[in-house]
């Protein structure tokens, strides 16, 4: 479970994050969603730290995130950010296997493992380990950060806009492939997308935010059913 | 063309080992540059303002003059190759540096945020990320110092540290165009050549290329360990610029070596008086030449009014070098290298002149070198000893002077009473009369702890003292300075004609 309790963020004296409280369960797939500028990106670097808050505390599973090894609670938690994520200079099983070495995993439990984990996110091992990432389409590319994200069996992933960069076809397909590893891995996904549909069709539940504040938190349904102001109403009209 | 042929065919051993003592000297100081830059680049990787400061003081360093540089180093390091890497080392840092600082920060931020979303540590992230994608970076800067490198490792040869840049300095010394050609060209090649591999290196992974490194890293200090471990007990003699002293010190080798098992390394064309002079005594050499006359006006630097004869300099040098400095000075060789003044022949003939006294109512034309400019008009100068008032005094380079002698341009020059130009039959040398030029005769100079340790060096030294004539000398100069054999050649045919070694 991952608990946010006062949490504030100002930057430069501008207010980014307000205030906020809230709560995502364990193996829950939580949707951040708002406009672009309203503080959703800052929220989900929270949680592994890359942006500190002014206020307030994080836990993670009921201990202060400040409180765990900065490198462990960053190696423990994948992380998937919208594009230019692997390293031009390793090939695409290095890229898969980065955190394994850097674990101290020995080259061939770490081939195996590899040649699993880019198995269950449809590449061929055989095919893709010895291409480089620019040989590679922007799904593939999401795909292999997908599989580097699973690779040290976290509970924890957080995706920061993954797939807005993805044509509509491999969007959908990265869609459904995120469901499928989300549902057999049980895992806690923190997901942010300024995409309404997206969210609708992922999030189990869905937190919109807006200027920094957070303006509702519950299932799709719910949401779309009992708006709970003005501004959410407004965001979902273009949702059918 | 046919002299350079000449020189490659005579002094090809010579040259594969300027060579190679080039390589590995430029080499050396592009492998520390590099470590240190790329250690600095990583080191203040997120300090910007200090990184500016560090460039600008590198390019500060960038702009002092080698010779200088060199010039600090000698009293702290010495001389030879130490100083040489060092100056090298000191150049070739800014360009690796600023390319390695340049790629290290040019990384996409994008990549630094995902690199360190995976929880790596700094040196994790350094070794397989940062550093591997500012690769090209850092090769780029690796180039042009090679290239800066190997041109600038020329200048060693000034203090003592070998390489290409012997054959072009002793070429400036002696005139011998084809030795700086050669020097020069195969520096050159050399640049390219490395420039080329570097180039070679780049389309090679990384991986590859710390491999490369690292085996020619082995190789090199191998090399030099081996050359410094394989030798038995050596001894250090160097010498001043120039054909004359290149013969002598060949001299000293091959008379020790005749009755020691001793190695001796040669340091021809070693710099000037206050250089050797210190070397000797922070003990980077253990001899070298030197004349009395130097010792008295640019050593000891004395006022007193010594006798002008031989004996009386060479007495006075001996005692105060032993008295101030704790060196001896062994007995000295027969000939004199002083300054006197040379005249056209058929000017003497037609004007009837014989002595410097003559010149005083000829009204002929003098062709002085600059450095002879200050003997002649000082106070107590050559024209106020001898009254003399010439038609008009020109100056001009120590290398022309003889050329215009024999046009006929001008009538009167100075000259070295062994220069190998004496020999040309237009040429005189005129009695100094008033006893005006100090005696300059050549003696081994030793420090006293090496006097006392080394009493059967020191003894085949000795064996020179009172030989080589003037005339000796002179000819000994002309075959290395015009007929361009090697310095080692002539002194060994001379000690086999005068018996002074068995063969």
């Amino acid at each position: 479970m991952i608990g946010f309790y006062n949490i504030s963020k100002k930057y430069n004296n501008q207010v980014i994050v307000h205030n906020l409280n809230f709560n995502i369960k364990s193996g829950e797939f939580f949707v951040l969603i708002g406009p672009s500028g309203s503080g959703k990106t800052t929220i989900l670097n929270m949680i592994n730290r890359l942006v500190e808050p002014t206020n307030g505390r994080i836990c993670i599973d009921l201990k202060d995130n400040k409180d765990y090894d900065l490198k462990k609670l960053r190696y423990s938690i994948g992380y998937v950010l919208q594009s230019y994520e692997l390293f031009p200079n390793m090939n695409i099983a290095q890229n898969t296997g980065i955190k394994l070495r850097y674990s101290g995993m020995g080259l061939k439990s770490r081939k195996i493992k590899v040649k699993h984990l880019l198995d269950e996110v449809g590449l061929y091992y055989e095919k893709y380990a010895n291409k480089m990432p620019s040989q590679l389409s922007g799904g593939e590319q999401q795909r292999v950060a997908i599989a580097r994200a699973l690779s040290t069996g976290n509970s924890i992933v957080l995706m920061d806009e993954p797939f807005s960069a993805l044509d509509p076809i491999s969007r959908n397909k990265m869609q459904e492939l995120i469901l499928k590893l989300h549902k057999k891995y049980k895992i806690t996904i923190v997901f942010v997308t300024h995409d309404m549909n997206e969210a609708v069709k992922l999030g189990d539940r869905i937190a919109i935010v807006y200027n920094g504040n957070l303006q509702q938190v519950n299932t799709a349904e719910v949401i779309i059913n009992n708006p709970k102001n003005k501004f959410v109403s407004s965001f979902f009209e273009n949702y059918y | 063309m046919e002299s350079i042929k000449n020189f490659l065919v005579n002094q090809h051993h010579e040259i594969i080992l300027a060579i190679k003592e080039h390589i590995i000297m430029s080499i050396t100081a592009i492998v520390i540059a590099t470590f240190i830059s790329i250690f600095l680049a990583c080191l203040l990787i997120n300090h910007k303002k200090v990184s500016q400061i560090i460039l600008n003081l590198f390019g500060v360093v960038q702009t002092i003059p080698s010779l200088a540089i060199l010039g600090i180093l000698i009293p702290i390091v010495g001389i030879g190759s130490k100083p040489s890497i060092i100056a090298l080392v000191v150049y070739a840092i800014m360009p690796v540096f600023q390319n390695a600082y340049t790629g290290l920060n040019n990384i996409d931020p994008k990549l630094l945020v995902s690199a360190k979303s995976l929880g790596l540590s700094e040196t994790f992230q350094l070794f397989h990320i940062k550093l591997p994608l500012a690769y090209k970076d850092i090769l780029a800067g690796i180039r042009v110092s090679t290239v800066m490198t190997v041109g600038a490792a020329t200048l060693a040869s000034f203090v003592g540290g070998g390489g290409l840049g012997t054959f072009i300095m002793s070429g400036i010394q002696t005139n011998n165009n084809s030795e700086i050609i050669v020097g020069a060209t195969i520096s050159a090649l050399l640049t390219l050549l490395f420039s080329f591999l570097i180039n070679l290196i780049s389309k090679i992974s990384h991986k590859m290329v710390i491999l490369t490194s690292i085996s020619v890293l082995l190789i090199v200090s191998s090399l030099t360990l081996y050359n410094n471990f394989s030798s038995k007990k050596t001894i250090t003699i160097a010498g001043k610029m120039g054909s004359e002293p290149e013969i002598i010190i060949n001299m000293y080798k091959q008379l020790i070596q005749n009755s020691n098992n001793i190695d001796v390394v040669l340091k021809p064309n070693f710099g000037g008086t206050s250089f050797l002079y210190n070397a000797l005594r922070n003990h980077s050499i253990d001899i070298y030449p030197e004349f009395t006359g130097t010792v008295i006006k640019d050593v000891l630097k004395t006022n007193e009014n010594i006798p002008k004869n031989p004996l009386s300099y060479y007495l006075k040098s001996k005692n105060e070098l032993k008295k101030r400095y704790d060196l001896v000075y062994l007995k000295p060789m027969k000939y004199q290298n002083r300054y006197c003044l040379a005249i056209n022949k058929q000017d003497a003939s037609f004007y009837n002149i014989k002595t410097i006294s003559d010149l005083k109512n000829s009204s002929l034309t003098a062709g002085f070198d600059p450095d002879f400019m200050k003997e002649y008009t000082s106070n107590k100068g050559l024209r106020k000893t001898y009254n003399l008032k010439f038609r008009k005094v020109v100056s001009m380079d120590a290398g022309l002077k003889y050329k215009a002698l024999n046009k006929k341009e001008i009538s009167i020059t100075d000259a070295y009473t062994t220069d190998s130009q004496l020999r040309s039959k237009n040429v005189l040398v005129l009695k100094d009369d008033k006893n005006f030029f100090p005696p300059y005769q050549g003696a081994p100079l030793v420090r006293n702890d090496f006097y006392n340790k080394n009493y059967k060096i020191v003894k085949s030294l000795k064996v020179l003292q009172n030989k080589i004539t003037n005339k000796d000398m002179i000819r000994m100069n002309y075959l290395v300075n015009t007929k361009h054999q090697k310095a080692s050649d002539v002194a060994r045919k001379y000690l086999l004609r005068k018996k002074l070694i068995r063969n």
